[in-house]
């Protein structure tokens, strides 16, 4: 099973299965509500590698992430899309898209014992927009 | 690879590539936001070895980070300059700047088993200057 992963807007973010490990879709809605809750969300919470390009030959996606994290609220770009695929056997079991996401969570580790770094992106549809997710599978890629 | 961590300022010092052992930058985004929100802020966490000069080393640069950490609030020398560069086969994966960090945490651990104590820091940057951040990589460089 492999993960991909795409995030368009001014640094777009094209990951590989090589590169992400995990990939954790979540229904944000209030546990204590005694009916169906007006108030539910979306997010997506995404874990990989920080793999770099020997001799720099190609651009490392995973830095757009970083940089997305820090856009100020006030820029139309912290609004970005972003598409996962989960692939396994030829087959596409989920595409998960969220049109609007902004990042809750950011964070990378790199250390001298592992060799390559981490990140763990959080990212969650913006609220009043929560209709526009979109989950699709079951279809050949 | 190796963590390359300088720290400018009043008196800059650079932590030994030898001493730091992980890197971990992370923002800070209130979870419970709807949409993007203005309260972001980030930080970096550093940790590494205490190591003891035993061939007459000019001075212990972890010295300078735990004496950073005391330094009051209304002294000019609680902001410093922060800069991480990641080197992995000759390419700078990551170089963080943060040109306004404050110190949020400072901890030092020795132990009678280890031989070598542990420092772990953390720096934030100042709130406000947030847009000052850098974060480049992805180059050519030694």
């Amino acid at each position: 099973m492999g993960f991909r992963l795409k995030i368009d807007g001014s640094g777009p973010v094209d990951l590989s299965e090589r590169c992400v490990t995990n990939v954790e879709f979540h229904s944000e809605i209030p546990a204590d509500s005694n009916a169906r809750a007006t108030d539910n969300g979306a997010a997506l919470k995404i874990w990989g590698k920080l793999l770099f390009s020997l001799g720099a030959e190609a651009q490392d996606a995973t830095l757009n992430l970083a940089q997305w994290s820090i856009v100020p609220s006030d820029s139309a770009d912290c609004y970005r899309n972003v598409k996962v695929d989960v692939v396994a056997a030829g087959q596409i079991v989920r595409q998960i898209t969220l049109p609007n996401a902004f990042v809750m969570e950011y964070t990378e580790e790199l250390d001298d014992e592992t060799g390559v770094g981490t990140f763990y992106l959080h990212v969650k549809q913006k609220k009043d927009l929560t209709e526009l997710t979109a989950i699709e599978g079951g279809f050949t890629q | 690879m190796s963590l390359r961590v300088t720290i400018d300022g009043q008196q800059s010092f650079e932590v030994s590539k030898e001493c730091v052992k992980k890197v971990k930058f992370m923002t800070e985004i209130p979870l419970d936001s709807n949409a993007r929100t203005k309260d972001v802020g980030c930080a970096l966490e550093i940790s590494g070895k205490i190591l003891v000069a035993t061939d007459g080393d000019p001075f212990d640069s972890t010295r300078q980070l735990a004496l950073w950490s005391m330094v009051p609030a209304e002294n000019a020398a609680a902001y410093r300059q922060v800069t991480v560069e990641i080197v992995e086969a000759g390419v700078i994966e990551r170089k963080y700047t943060f040109p306004r960090a404050f110190v949020i945490d400072y901890k030092e651990d020795f132990g009678n088993e280890d031989g070598v104590g542990t420092f772990s820091i953390v720096i934030k940057q100042k709130k406000d200057k947030l847009d000052l951040v850098s974060i480049d990589g992805g180059y050519a460089g030694a």
